[in-house]
């Protein structure tokens, strides 16, 4: 038994002296700028609560297209995904996302049609 | 044309068996790139959803008509709305049901091989996160070693292949996946051993997993020997089973080696890590099969699906055992670190038991690929 042998080597190895750990505080997993405007106006409100992939989107896409340039939707969403994917589309489009913020779950994007 | 609904494990069959295939990712650019489903011989090609609103037309030419084409999003919604449209366009594609959510989660059992009288050892392959679990079966036991968290597929091929799990052990506290160790011991009545050096905050009862610790799988032969091995955590620990493998854990992979920073302590961790691969695991039959706990890229997989290799042949060719120069390995090791698990925290501290997340946010915590190693 060869193994067995290099086992009992390995235990007469040093034991190490433990080293206490430190927990870092948990982050939150997401994190949200507090809203820079509270009473931040816009053209348009859009709920899109409740709505999952892709819907948020689509239904985003079609409100901005009744605005014209300049103007401002204001949509709200929950589903985490649309999280990344409105700035993303917004940004592909050349829409400026003017604030976002979350409160208990809702997340609100004021987004300046381009 | 008609649309396809794809299972993960429609899409693993083609991975393990390198077939082609090219797949229609329409995620955001940055989780693409993050983290996709990953083949042997996949083509890509990345066009968010949000892109194709107005029509499908423009990416037409780009998508082939003389091989299988799958569309994947996050969670299927998009990916389903997409293959309509190119279905409307005369096209015959698929989407991935569940999306990468599914995909992550999806374990596709493979046996690594026969032990001595007629037992037999397990990988269980998790192909989208690139996690690897193991069940050591021998004459009507069981033992598993470091199962996530879809305890249902450990406890329904116990049940197939009418085996008691007798023994549930973690190599180390896990930082980017959450363990279904716990669980599964508490619903079989089998031991559930942990590294006391890495269990130190946990608040749950468990048995200590020591250096020589040994279990014996069934009335014969086959022993599971625990070596410990720290470096990537203080306690980690590795496994020799029937004297022919050696379950690495997080500390040797095949083409990488484990990362020492996951608990905050790189620094003083790097000597142990050092020392396990330089000193202890030297130490062993060369002649030993190495099977880690992770995978980070598809060509660590073998023709047959399994990620294995002789301990010999991971001397002479894995990077990160051939830094003569220990200064170098420091830095190596310690320094321009890959990005950390996704939520690797939160992990650490469901994996304590510490907080009890529900299962989609387990799901979110654990999107992403595992990034345990360096390479």
């Amino acid at each position: 038994m060869v193994i067995a042998c290099k086992y009992r080597e390995a235990k007469a190895l040093i034991l190490r002296k433990f080293v206490k750990k430190q927990i870092e505080p948990a982050k939150s997993l997401t994190t949200f700028a507090v809203p820079k405007e509270k009473n931040m106006k816009s053209n348009l409100q859009l709920d899109a609560k409740g709505l999952s992939c892709p819907m948020p989107i689509v239904k985003t896409k079609k409100a901005i297209d009744t605005l014209a340039s300049g103007e401002v939707l204001e949509v709200q969403v929950t589903d985490k995904g649309a999280l990344a994917d409105i700035p993303a589309w917004a940004k592909a489009g050349g829409h400026i996302i003017l604030d976002k913020y979350e409160d208990a779950g809702v997340i609100t994007f004021f987004i300046q049609k381009a | 044309m008609s649309v396809l609904k794809w299972s993960a494990a429609q899409v693993a069959k083609k991975v393990m068996n390198n077939e082609e295939l090219f797949i229609l990712d329409v995620r955001n650019a940055d989780a693409f790139e993050d983290w996709k489903i990953e083949g042997h011989k996949f083509e890509y090609l990345n066009i968010p959803y949000f892109e194709l609103l107005d029509g499908v037309e423009d990416i037409l030419p780009n998508i082939p008509t003389d091989k299988d084409v799958l569309v994947v999003c996050a969670k299927e919604g998009s990916s389903l709305m997409i293959a309509e449209m190119l279905s409307e366009a005369g096209r015959t594609v698929a989407y991935l049901e569940g999306g990468m959510k599914t995909w992550s989660e999806y374990l596709e059992p493979i046996k690594v091989g026969d032990l001595t009288d007629g037992g037999e050892l397990y990988q269980f392959v998790r192909l989208g996160k690139g996690c690897l679990s193991y069940m050591v079966i021998s004459e009507g036991e069981a033992a598993i070693i470091d199962a996530v968290r879809f305890t249902d597929a450990f406890t329904s091929f116990a049940e197939e292949k009418n085996v008691k799990i007798k023994y549930v052990f973690d190599t180390h506290l896990h930082a980017d996946h959450i363990s279904g160790g716990r669980h599964i011991a508490a619903t079989t009545g089998a031991t559930y051993y942990l590294p006391p050096k890495d269990a130190e905050e946990v608040v749950f009862d468990y048995t200590p997993l020591l250096d020589g610790t040994t279990v014996r799988v069934g009335a014969s032969q086959v022993d599971v020997g625990a070596i410990y091995s720290p470096g990537h955590t203080i306690g980690s620990t590795s496994f020799v089973v029937d004297n022919k493998y050696l379950l690495t854990g997080d500390i040797l992979f095949i083409d990488s080696i484990g990362r020492p920073d996951l608990a905050g302590l790189a620094e003083d961790w790097v000597g142990d890590l050092r020392e396990t691969l330089y000193k202890r695991y030297r130490e062993l039959s060369d002649d030993l099969i190495v099977l880690p706990a992770h995978f980070m890229i598809i060509d660590e997989l073998n023709e047959d699906g399994t990620v294995a290799k002789h301990l010999g042949q991971l001397f002479a060719e894995n990077h990160g055992l051939n830094i003569k120069d220990e200064a170098k390995f420091r830095s190596v090791v310690t320094e321009h670190l890959p990005p950390q698990p996704n939520a690797y925290q939160e992990i650490r501290q469901v994996n304590m038991g510490k907080i009890t997340p529900t299962q989609d946010e387990q799901t979110e915590m654990e999107i992403g690929p595992n990034r345990c190693a360096v390479r």
